[in-house]
């Protein structure tokens, strides 16, 4: 064999064993998580999640959300999209996973803002706004009031709001089911309680259709 | 193929499996690289590339090239393990905020971690590019 092509051979071999890792290690990731989802059903939905769309809709996708997280922004218009395009089909239900630096305090927000009914309204400006009130690695709070400006909300009954103890118990929940489940990162989605067979918005969207095929 | 050729030959595998090694740890298992793993990768993952430069065509100079950033890799796992089994003091640990690296998160049959992977790794390229630099000098 020649040097070049001894080299070559190597390379591709190397390569190969790390692809064919990597897909094993997937595969056997995707297994674990469905298998946490079954053993832990009741972590998966909690009667106070917030729900998008119809709430008795045959096909249900609950996201693990981090408010603080870019990739939940990047999902978040087109996945709103997603449930717009199926009505009284698909809903989309809000778990909270804070895993960013002061992420919480956004979440503590986003409740205190639901109980005066705008929830949804006050996360669209917050996403639209993310890279201001997040400019490093860190949310910060006091660079997201500016912000919420225009949704006339009572801001200092929302300030109260905040520090409610029934808002830290609702967080502290879903962080709990969140553990239970295995839920590292954010976004995680589960469509009808089975996880994603791998990450991406094309991938949830196939097994949205897959789903919402399955219900005619 | 003489045997000093040989010789870079398999310090290029043992880099280029470390290289493919951290990026399955880092990128496909998820575990993100502390500052020490960071400043390995940085020795290690050249190695991966510019060897092989030198095996075809041969160029015994790739030695002289590759044994610095060896060397120094070395040096850095081997203070990473030593802040691990803390060996060395944890003062002079860099990581204040984010991933620490004094933290355990792999330990394959009771004893293997990344550091020792990690030195394991740069101690073979160090001793084969060592050993191809005495066949090439005779």
């Amino acid at each position: 064999m020649k040097p070049g092509a001894l080299v070559l051979a190597t390379a591709a071999l190397l390569l190969g064993a790390f692809a064919t890792a990597s897909a094993l290690y997937q595969r056997a990731q995707t297994e674990t998580a469905a298998l946490h989802a079954s053993a832990h059903h009741d972590s998966l939905i909690r009667p106070h999640a917030p729900i998008y769309g119809h709430p008795d809709a045959p096909v249900t996708i609950v996201e693990f959300f981090d408010p603080a997280c870019a990739t939940c922004q990047a999902f978040y218009a087109p996945l709103k999209d997603l449930v717009d395009a199926h009505p009284g089909q698909l809903r989309l239900v809000l778990r909270y996973a804070p895993f960013q630096i002061g992420a919480e305090h956004i979440v503590a927000l986003l409740e205190a803002a639901r109980r005066q009914g705008k929830l949804w309204e006050t996360l669209d400006v917050l996403m639209e706004t993310q890279d201001d009130w997040k400019p490093l690695h860190e949310a910060e709070l006091a660079r997201v009031w500016k912000h919420l400006a225009g949704l006339d909300l009572d801001l200092e009954r929302l300030r109260r709001d905040m520090a409610d103890a029934e808002i830290a118990a609702r967080i502290k929940q879903d962080e709990e089911d969140a553990q239970r489940l295995k839920v590292e990162k954010t976004p995680t989605f589960y469509v009808n309680g089975q996880p994603l067979p791998g990450f991406g918005f094309n991938v949830l969207q196939k097994t949205v259709a897959t789903a919402l095929a399955a219900q005619e | 193929m003489t045997p000093a050729w040989w010789l870079v030959f398999a310090a290029w595998v043992v880099a280029a499996s470390a290289t493919l090694g951290a990026l399955f740890f880092g990128e496909v298992m998820g575990i993100p690289p502390c500052l020490l793993c960071w400043y390995q990768r940085i020795a290690m993952f050249p190695l991966a590339i510019i060897l092989p430069l030198g095996l075809v065509p041969w160029d015994r100079r790739i030695i002289r090239y590759a044994l610095p950033l060896a060397v120094i890799g070395l040096g850095i796992a081997l203070f990473h393990q030593g802040l691990v089994s803390g060996w060395a003091p944890k003062s002079l640990e860099p990581c204040a905020r984010g991933v620490p690296c004094s933290k355990t998160v792999i330990e394959w049959f009771g004893f293997l971690t990344i550091p020792w992977l990690s030195v394991a790794a740069f101690a073979i390229i160090v001793t084969l590019l060592i050993l191809a630099l005495l066949q090439t000098r005779r």
